[in-house]
């Protein structure tokens, strides 16, 4: 039996990983700001970061395409920047994937820093805390249930991408052939083996990753 | 050295306008009574910082918290402030909750913290978790919690409204000796009368976002102009010393400010200061001096005002040398007795109510 190359899973893997590292970083302001915010363009904002939800993946990979593109408002500044295009790239992606996944992350801090509410906060500063202080000592600690959630739905999320990454990736091995266009590479070749072993692969990745958060969430409530 | 601390805010909120400018005693506890809705809460909030849309000048300890171009932020007022609701940090132990403060004012001081942990008796609950805690102990952490960090003063909002009648017996004793020993400012925000005469030094009375009354406790609860005085659990409060102790009976002989002796129970160290608290329905009033009766503590009176009338009862206000007691009678024996204004009466008092040491 044939093997199916396992470099588009750890390119996977690895894009992934950036992408939830960088949607947790970005995920987290935007998140708090929609938690405690009274102003008037919070729905405008809400709607906005919920979009990817409802669009078709290639909807977004058109307008990513253009955005990232060496013509366009993005791939331009990036092009002077690093000489390099976004389209096709391993970077491309990653943006695309924080685009892509970005209410995935949002939405539950954005429950969870809701639940937090302003109470603990104000008994935080008179006892001396500092806003960032009292972030990141009474609100980020309470929202841990949010962000385990968070980085598990963005991680699974950016997994199982693909309308979005063959608009504005391709398939180039190594750099932007992730395993969702393996396993369509492999069907169309009608090499069905080594599409079920990737297929498998994934699957059970999803599987364990999923069953991982509702076990800690399981531990962090009943504790 | 004497600061002169005051406080003159003014805040709109929805329908609702708060606007009022009282001066914040150096020690001892200012009372803020009101009914709900009187603006308590957002005055407390005000001195706290915590309302963003403040105007006004607020002075404390020559710093400026609040003028025309600035507000410190509350994390810079280095106050003390007791929530209804305690807001106990529940993702921390009980001892990390009581470190937060501790920490942040870097005020770490083994010594204190015993004393204070023995004062509020939470030295058994330090490895707990806030929501394995009783409503009480829960306050009990949270006042810890606020003091730990030596606050300039210390804000209590309603601490007992969310326990109940057990639980807010088991916490008062506690603010008592707190009251005993800080030599902070506290401003103790309640709508109740009773917790007023066991705690305050000083009451200020809001209505509608108005003050409408603004003094020390003796006469908030004694005099005539006093919007305290109309309500059912009429009290009056009594600053005495004790003078003499009668071992025998278990009694103690003392002596207000103003000159009246008293004989109350249990033997108290000579010199001690006590607050007396002595109930307008425990007064009951006589025209001539009673020769055999089983009350200890009959004096001569002068019947001053009738405070307040209602179907079935009078409320009277008596004066004991400068001493002010109220007494609530039927009217059927004020009728009877045919009592008037300036008329001598003795009054016999039937339980007093005593209290520890005012400072």
């Amino acid at each position: 039996m044939l093997l199916p190359d396992l470099a588009p899973l750890f390119l996977t893997i690895k894009l992934a990983v950036i992408a939830t590292l960088i949607l947790i970083v970005l995920g987290t302001p935007i998140a708090w700001w929609l938690a405690t915010t009274r102003l008037k363009i919070k729905p405008l904002v809400e709607a906005l970061v919920a979009l990817p939800i409802v669009l078709p993946p290639t909807v977004i990979g058109f307008y990513l395409l253009i955005l990232l593109s060496p013509q366009g408002t993005l791939g331009s500044f990036w092009v002077e920047l690093t000489g390099q295009a976004l389209t096709f790239s391993f970077s491309g992606l990653v943006i695309a994937s924080v685009i892509y996944s970005f209410p995935f992350v949002v939405q539950p801090l954005q429950g969870a820093f809701e639940t937090v509410g302003k109470d603990l906060m104000e008994a935080a500063h008179t006892l001396g805390a500092k806003p960032l202080d009292a972030f990141f000592s009474v609100a980020v600690p309470m929202a841990k249930r949010g962000y385990l959630t968070a980085t598990v739905l963005g991680f699974a999320h950016t997994l199982g991408e693909f309308g979005v990454v063959l608009m504005i990736g391709g398939n180039i091995p190594g750099e932007t052939r992730l395993i969702s266009i393996a396993i369509y590479d492999h069907v169309e070749s009608l090499e069905y083996a080594q599409a079920h072993m990737l297929s498998f692969i994934l699957i059970s990745f999803a599987f364990v990753s999923m069953l991982m958060m509702y076990v800690l969430n399981y531990k962090s409530r009943s504790q | 050295m004497a600061h002169t601390n005051t406080c003159s805010v003014e805040i709109s909120k929805d329908l609702f306008q708060l606007q009022v400018s009282f001066e914040i005693p150096a020690k001892g506890v200012l009372g803020i009574f009101g009914h709900s809705g009187s603006g308590k809460t957002t005055l407390l909030r005000c001195l706290a910082g915590l309302e963003k849309k403040v105007k006004g000048q607020i002075l404390f300890n020559d710093q400026i918290w609040l003028d025309k171009r600035k507000s410190i932020s509350p994390q810079l007022r280095n106050i003390g402030y007791i929530f209804q609701d305690s807001r106990l940090f529940p993702h921390m132990t009980v001892l990390q909750n009581l470190e937060y403060g501790m920490k942040r004012s870097g005020s770490l001081h083994e010594s204190s913290q015993q004393s204070l942990f023995q004062l509020l008796n939470i030295g058994g609950l330090l490895e707990r978790m806030p929501d394995s805690l009783s409503g009480g102990e829960k306050q009990r952490v949270a006042i810890a919690r606020a003091l730990l960090k030596k606050p300039q003063m210390l804000l209590m909002d309603e601490p007992m409204a969310s326990l109940d009648q057990a639980h807010k017996n088991e916490i008062l004793p506690y603010l008592e000796r707190l009251h005993d020993r800080l030599s902070i400012p506290i401003v103790y925000v309640s709508h109740s009368l009773d917790e007023m005469s066991r705690l305050c030094d000083r009451i200020l009375v809001l209505k509608s976002g108005r003050v409408i009354f603004n003094d020390e406790i003796t006469k908030a609860l004694s005099s005539a102009e006093s919007p305290l005085l109309k309500t059912k659990s009429a009290v009056v409060v009594l600053n005495a010393k004790v003078s003499h102790v009668d071992l025998e009976f278990g009694l103690s002989a003392v002596i207000t400010d103003s000159g009246t002796l008293l004989q109350v129970k249990g033997t108290h160290r000579k010199g001690r200061r006590l607050r007396l608290r002595v109930s307008a329905a425990d007064i009951s009033l006589c025209k001539s001096k009673p020769a055999d009766s089983s009350i200890l503590n009959i004096l001569p009176a002068k019947l001053l005002a009738v405070v307040e009338e209602t179907h079935s009862e009078v409320l009277l206000q008596l004066a004991v040398n400068d001493d002010i007691l109220l007494a609530r009678i039927s009217k059927k024996s004020f009728k009877l007795l045919e009592l008037k204004f300036d008329m001598d009466v003795f009054v016999q008092i039937k339980g007093i109510i005593l209290q520890s040491d005012v400072s």
